[in-house]
């Protein structure tokens, strides 16, 4: 077996990167094999409940807003025809280019007792602190709606595109048997987007398990913010291992709901499409509703709380935007950059070495890779500290029994550990990138270009960079932005003193400093436009494309 | 049961049926044939209700249900469509699509109609199995079955064979029409392909750029076509050239034919024509004094396709049907002998 590896380059090559990948997630799993007794009577008699409760609640409520928001949004922009449609349904898009702890921070400084909205209110009819009643954004309540507000894009995106792909003779066949109307979404058009939509919730719901940011900042207990205490302020690695292990379970049961949805919505691509269908005109009146239907989402999701960190951004940009200001910046910009690389790079080696060797094993490794997509960047932080920490005990228990001298952490102290870290969560995005663009290259391209007698180093040059360019590209940018806006695993894996936009961000808003706060979080949200473009246009490309067969 | 009045179909402003009538009456299968792009699938569209008429009247069991002025919506005409690509709906199976029409039914009235159906269709075992897992052939039975189930006063299929294989369509054309007949339903086809027509349908509409040039049963239609188009696209065949002699013959390569009393007073003397001649027409026999050069030839299994060219000139065509024996190598004279039954003449 061993023999045979070794003539199977890309095989050997591919299973050294997936291990590496894979340990983290693996150590975590392990973890519950060590019996924490007093840790976990603790915590059952504390805080689990607490945990348990807050989690689930936040997740299932924000699934069924994403859900019930991004589905209406979707049947009204694919079904309907109003004017403003058109910049309607890129713009609805936004919030995505929103982290949920931002959203947060800024709601807070708006609506708590001293932000402008009370002060305003309070000066106006003349009321005292103790006369009215306000809605409370830090509480759990306040989570789901922030939350939601950012998430409900992966349900509209993902919904929009089955809907408006539903053939039309579906809609002709239900007329004609006297289904019509809303018996018509209930009965087929939602029915048939349900893969899709149940997709798109299932990944707003992980990110939902995911969060840390914002229920950290209002005071939430939760999963996330259990494992954070329990690293940090217990001291118990295993134990935080062990609340992680608990918390991607939730997450896998969401993973094989999403897997399976997606399997199912092969089925439902079959027979060939004749024409859409034509979308209906909506009176002025409807049409005016449909816009603000439309607009409350983005308006709260994402104009409202740009413009009001621009004020404050603009306020606050001379005293806080200085040669500190400008490490974080580069701080930001080339931990982003190296990761994108090293996430691009493995896809690239992953996905060639897919194309070049199907092998079963290579396969399921490539897959089991992915899959930290799906696992909470708190728990991935955790399992590459618990692995770089052993490897670091393991190097310097060597370099002493040899030389009599430790070298320290050069792992996990380093940034090192924050690479690892981001390659795990975001190789899937990459992966998703390379593989699309990959696909468009068919083999008999290959052979085509050899028979015309290129060799295979020009075959790559001539047909596989310039057709691969564009989604190389996009890769690149994608796991950029996603890293820049990564927060629990940058804070638990940064080295000492290494700090980033979000980070700052953070350290900010967590000394109630959310004015200043402003100055790095817009910076984070003008760069997260940059995927938001890019994924409308995108989407614009396949639509031409579609329309063009038509 | 269904009348077409002069009806205009438009799509923005560009008129793609115009002034179309006909009708079918109750039992009645109708086929509306043509080349694609000639209007046939929009006045299906027309006649379900997808499509508003810009002139002219549709009537459905004497009721009118769309003219300038009315729009009966798809849902109350009692029309049911059989899709062309099926449109079965994935997410049910296929007792589900069945009844998916079937509104204000009990369950078990739901259950037992879809039975008699699927028994109908010759599928009695598939009723919980999904569409995916169906053949095209099965899935074709499954939309038929669906459209039945409500019991429609008419049915419209839109080229229900044009996704499946060659061999298949036949037969499963064949079997529709013998359910059809057996419920008793009104029908109307669109398809391209005559084969389909003639083995399903009782009368036929041949269609050309949105006009509707013939609406006849199959037999005149091969026999009597009213023009060049409807000649040349129902079967086989060649034109020959003739000049009218004597005000009741014409005078062609193949002899002198007695004109009919209306065709008589249709041409004057000396007038040019064209001759229909199909294959059918012209009898291969060697002991005949008139004689055929060989210019082409195809292989039927049964019978061999001669062209041949009278005189020796290529221009003047015709097609011969030859037992399979009788095997003739290119250039070769073989002696023919016409047998028209019926003189089918245009103008020149």
């Amino acid at each position: 077996m061993k023999n045979r590896l070794w003539r199977e380059p890309w095989l050997w090559t591919v299973t050294v990167f997936s291990l590496l990948l894979a340990v983290p997630v693996l150590l975590i799993f392990s973890s519950i094999f060590i019996p924490q007794k007093a840790l976990w009577q603790h915590l059952i008699d504390t805080v689990l409940s607490d945990y348990v409760y807050h989690s689930l609640l936040i997740a299932f409520s924000v699934g069924a807003l994403t859900l019930l928001v991004g589905t209406s949004l979707a049947w009204l922009v694919a079904r309907y025809e109003f004017s403003g449609r058109g910049s309607l349904q890129w713009l609805i898009l936004l919030p995505m280019a929103m982290p949920a702890y931002i959203l947060a921070y800024t709601y807070t400084g708006m609506l708590d007792v001293a932000g402008p909205l009370q002060t305003h209110l309070r000066a106006f009819f003349n009321w005292t602190y103790h006369d009215y009643w306000f809605p409370d954004v830090r509480s759990v309540g306040g989570a789901i709606l922030m939350l939601s507000l950012v998430l409900y894009p992966y349900v509209y995106m993902l919904g929009r595109t089955a809907f408006s792909e539903q053939s039309a003779s579906f809609y002709e066949a239900s007329r004609s048997m006297g289904v019509s109307g809303f018996a018509y979404f209930r009965k087929v058009a939602f029915p048939l987007a349900r893969p899709a939509i149940l997709t798109g919730t299932a990944l707003a719901m992980m990110e939902a398990f995911a969060d840390y940011g914002t229920v950290q900042y209002f005071g939430i207990s939760t999963f996330t913010t259990g494992i954070f205490r329990t690293w940090n302020g217990l001291g118990n690695a295993i134990g935080a291992a062990q609340l992680a292990a608990v918390l991607t379970s939730f997450v896998l049961v969401l993973l094989l709901i999403e897997k399976h949805s997606r399997r199912r919505l092969r089925y439902f691509h079959q027979g060939q499409k004749q024409h859409s269908v034509k979308r209906l005109s909506l009176s002025p009146i409807k049409s005016f509703w449909a816009v603000v239907a439309c607009l409350i989402p983005v308006a709260l999701g994402f104009i409202i709380p740009c413009v009001q960190l621009i004020i404050w951004a603009v306020e606050r940009a001379s005293s806080q935007v200085d040669a500190q200001f400008m490490v974080l910046i580069w701080n930001s910009f080339y931990l982003a950059v190296s990761a994108a690389l090293i996430a691009v790079g493995l896809a690239l080696l992953f996905s060639y070495a897919k194309r070049l060797r199907s092998h079963w094993l290579l396969n399921s490794q490539v897959q089991l890779a992915s899959l930290g997509y799906a696992i909470p960047g708190t728990v991935i932080a955790i399992g590459a500290m618990l692995m770089l920490s052993a490897a670091d005990d393991a190097v310097n228990a060597l370099t002493e029994a040899l030389f009599d001298t430790s070298v320290g952490l050069i792992f996990s102290g380093t940034l090192v550990a924050l690479l690892l870290a981001y390659s795990v969560r975001f190789l899937a995005v990459a992966m998703h990138n390379v593989e699309a663009g990959l696909q468009r290259i068919k083999p008999s391209m290959d052979d085509a270009a050899r028979s015309m007698g290129l060799s295979s180093f020009s075959v790559l040059k001539k047909v596989h960079v310039p057709l691969l360019r564009a989604s190389v590209l996009s890769a690149l940018l994608l796991v950029f932005v996603d890293v820049l806006k990564e927060l629990p695993a940058t804070l638990i894996l940064r080295p000492f003193n290494f700090n980033t936009l979000a980070v700052r961000t953070f350290e900010l808003a967590s000394e109630e400093r959310l004015q200043d706060a402003a100055v790095p979080a817009i910076t984070i949200v003008m760069v997260g436009l940059l995927p938001v473009i890019l994924l409308t246009r995108a989407l614009e490309s396949t639509k031409h494309k579609s329309s063009s067969h038509a | 049961m269904l009348s077409l009045h002069n009806i205009n179909v438009a799509y923005d402003t560009k008129t793609v049926v115009n002034g179309v009538s006909f009708s079918i009456s109750a039992g009645e299968i109708g086929c509306l044939l043509g080349p694609s792009g000639c209007g046939k699938t929009s006045i299906l569209r027309a006649i379900a209700g997808f499509e508003p008429v810009t002139q002219g009247n549709i009537q459905l069991r004497g009721a009118e249900v769309a003219s300038e002025q009315i729009h009966i919506a798809p849902d109350k005409r009692k029309v049911a469509v059989v899709f062309q690509d099926f449109a079965l709906f994935p997410h049910l199976n296929v007792a589900q699509n069945i009844g998916f029409g079937l509104l204000n039914s009990t369950s078990q009235e739901r259950v037992r109609r879809v039975d008699e159906l699927l028994t109908l269709v010759g599928l009695p075992d598939i009723s919980a199995r999904y569409t995916h897992s169906l053949s095209g052939g099965q899935q074709q039975r499954v939309a038929l079955a669906r459209a039945l189930a409500v019991k429609p006063d008419l049915l419209l299929l839109d080229e229900p064979f044009s996704s499946l294989d060659a061999e298949l369509r036949e037969d499963l054309a064949q079997d529709i029409r013998r359910i059809l007949k057996h419920e008793g339903t009104s029908a109307l086809l669109v398809t391209h392909d005559q084969h389909e027509a003639f083995a399903m349908a009782d009368t036929i509409g041949v269609m050309q750029d949105g006009q509707l040039l013939q609406w006849a049963t199959a037999y005149q239609l091969y026999h009597r076509p009213v023009d060049k188009f409807v000649a040349s696209f129902i079967g086989q065949g060649t034109l020959l050239h003739a000049k009218v002699v004597d005000g009741r013959h014409i005078s062609t390569k193949l002899g002198v034919f007695a004109l009919t009393d209306e065709q008589t007073r249709l041409f004057s003397e000396s007038h040019t024509l064209d001759v229909l001649v199909r294959p059918d027409d012209i009898i291969h026999d060697d002991s005949s004094p008139n004689v055929a050069m060989v210019l082409s030839r195809a292989f039927k299994g049964a019978h061999i396709l001669y062209e041949l060219a009278l005189n020796d000139d290529p221009s003047a065509k015709v097609l011969c049907l030859a037992p399979s024996h009788h095997d003739h190598a290119l250039g070769e004279h073989i002696g023919i002998r016409l047998d028209l039954k019926h003189l089918v003449v245009f103008n020149a």
